[in-house]
């Protein structure tokens, strides 16, 4: 936020901040306790001496040279929030499992090619073809898929952000490592978001990310194509594909109708069925060319979903999700952390923990 | 020579007053606490700083502690207080999104140390309550409390100070 809008929030005269921030007038309280509010901090850290320096952000995939752009409010805080988060796991002690991409290397994956990489992923969260095939819907997919990311130690948050300037980001640099969902966008394109985060964690670097709008940008970084590809395999494995599309004729006259009864098979939407049609070589660039920008046009009118009548337990679970819930829950039972604390982690009432413990299969 | 008595003053953040509010199922369980606390409030024996309070999101507990006179001491009674910690001793959870009391509850502890007046005779002990733990190398306020010299006890402590025996009762 810049001076000028901080200073319309504060409702004071221009040159009000900047008289504060250079000593010429001292700042009022109640000034200070409503720029606490616009900025989403302490009242406490403006009272240190200098501004608190921002922690540093992971890699901005959203540019083509990897150049920092600028966030909104409401990303902001969400990539604070989700910095916090981790910090204050690390500060509590709480239990960090191993790490990931060491899990993943013990299974054989290292070095070898997307698929390979995808099917030792795939083993390691224990989802068999038949297990994704059984799925009621996208959002039991995305459910199952997040608890199984969550149970190889790394939280899963979902928050909103605005969704033409944020999908998803993750971070990668300390444990426990972390992927935050857009909350506002569509429930499959949020599935494809997780497992292309999934690759950045795996990497070890993290990133801010819009893993959709990257498909078909020229001159994407080379590790936003590795998490697509990692995203795309799996979630819809080759062979599979390969098996269910024999014998048909691909071209971009297929109805969307069609495709998406293809993609239900994997609970994915068909965007990614069709991308995972050309990078299998299973369609040409021209005909995914074809078919792809009628589509892209959509994306950023993905209706929000959820949401009625759900209490702050329920929120919480979906927000913050059971790989960061419960190992709070099960600290603040034995008495490792105050209940002040552990409400203060999950954002809820010290009153509503029992509840969330009910909730969170305690 | 005679031993001069020792009133206490307690400063309370807001985790032991949650604790409490919870049942306290692992502590101390009898009834009466919350009319023994409400005694001591009134005799300026407990205090807590307003930013301790709006870290308090349950509302029967937020309405027993505005129910109690002279209890919560205002935020501007203490800012100046609280950049000296902050600057002093950096504690200040910067990055979080909400309120943080813990300058405020070290900051209301120094300040009643320099300014609280002993009844004749007696000496004055100002006392920090609050659920977090010493932890080595850790930034908290039992770690500042005790590079300040003052006293900080969790919710144990204090019943342990006062003689109170067991406590766990409704909020009434």
């Amino acid at each position: 936020m810049d001076l000028a809008a901080a200073e319309k929030g504060l409702g004071s005269n221009p040159g009000t901040i900047m008289s504060w921030e250079s000593g010429k007038a001292d700042p009022t309280l109640a000034g200070l306790q409503k720029l606490s509010s616009l900025y989403r901090r302490p009242l406490a850290a403006l009272l240190l001496g200098a501004p608190p320096a921002d922690p540093l952000r992971p890699p901005d995939y959203r540019t083509f040279d990897g150049a920092q752009q600028t966030l909104s409010r409401d990303s902001l805080v969400a990539v604070r929030r989700a910095q916090w988060i981790v910090e204050k796991y690390k500060d509590l002690e709480l239990p960090i499992r191993a790490d990931p991409s060491v899990a993943l290397e013990s299974a054989g994956a290292a070095d070898e090619k997307m698929e390979t990489v995808a099917e030792a992923l795939r083993q390691r969260l224990r989802v068999s073809l038949s297990d994704q095939q059984a799925w009621a819907d996208p959002y039991e997919a995305l459910r199952v898929w997040r608890e199984r990311v969550e149970s190889i130690g790394i939280i899963v948050l979902q928050l909103p952000m605005p969704l033409a300037e944020i999908r998803g980001f993750s971070l990668a640099s300390s444990l426990p490592r972390l992927i935050c969902l857009n909350r506002s966008d569509a429930i499959r394109a949020r599935s494809f978001t997780l497992f292309h985060e999934v690759g950045h964690v795996l990497i070890g670097s993290g990133g801010l990310c819009l893993p959709f709008d990257s498909i078909a940008r020229s001159g994407a970084a080379a590790e936003e194509r590795q998490c697509n590809d990692l995203a795309g395999a799996v979630l819809v494995p080759e062979n599979q594909l390969r098996a269910l599309v024999a014998g048909r004729e691909l071209d971009a006259n297929i109805e969307d109708a069609s495709l998406e009864s293809l993609a239900g098979r994997f609970q994915v939407s068909k965007e990614v069925l069709w991308y995972r049609l050309r990078r299998l070589d299973l369609i040409s660039e021209q005909t995914f060319s074809e078919k792809w920008p009628t589509w892209r046009k959509r994306w950023g009118h993905t209706p929000t979903s959820g949401g009625a009548a759900e209490t702050a337990v329920q929120r919480t679970i979906r927000q913050l999700g059971r790989g960061l819930v419960q190992p709070v829950l099960q600290a603040e039972q034995v008495g490792a952390v105050p209940a002040q604390q552990a409400a203060e982690l999950l954002g809820i009432r010290a009153k509503d923990l029992a509840a969330l413990r009910v909730f969170a299969e305690l | 020579m005679a031993v001069r008595p020792v009133r206490r003053i307690y400063v309370l953040d807001s985790s032991p007053l949650i604790d409490l509010s919870l049942g306290m199922s692992r502590l101390f369980p009898i009834a009466g606490v919350w009319e023994r606390l409400a005694e001591m409030v009134k005799a300026g024996q407990i205090k807590m700083p307003q930013e301790a309070l709006n870290e308090i999101r349950d509302e029967d507990l937020t309405a027993w502690v505005k129910r109690q006179a002279g209890m919560v001491v205002p935020t501007a009674d203490v800012i100046a207080s609280a950049m000296e910690v902050v600057r002093e001793t950096g504690l200040c959870d910067r990055e979080k999104t909400q309120t943080d009391a813990d300058p405020f509850v070290v900051a209301l502890a120094d300040v009643l140390r320099e300014t609280a007046e002993a009844p004749l005779l007696e000496d004055i002990d100002v006392v920090v309550v609050t659920q977090e733990l010493p932890k080595p190398s850790k930034l908290n306020i039992p770690s500042v409390c005790e590079a300040r010299g003052l006293p900080v006890v969790t919710l144990s402590g204090f019943f342990e100070l006062e003689g109170i025996t067991a406590a766990l009762s409704s909020i009434p």
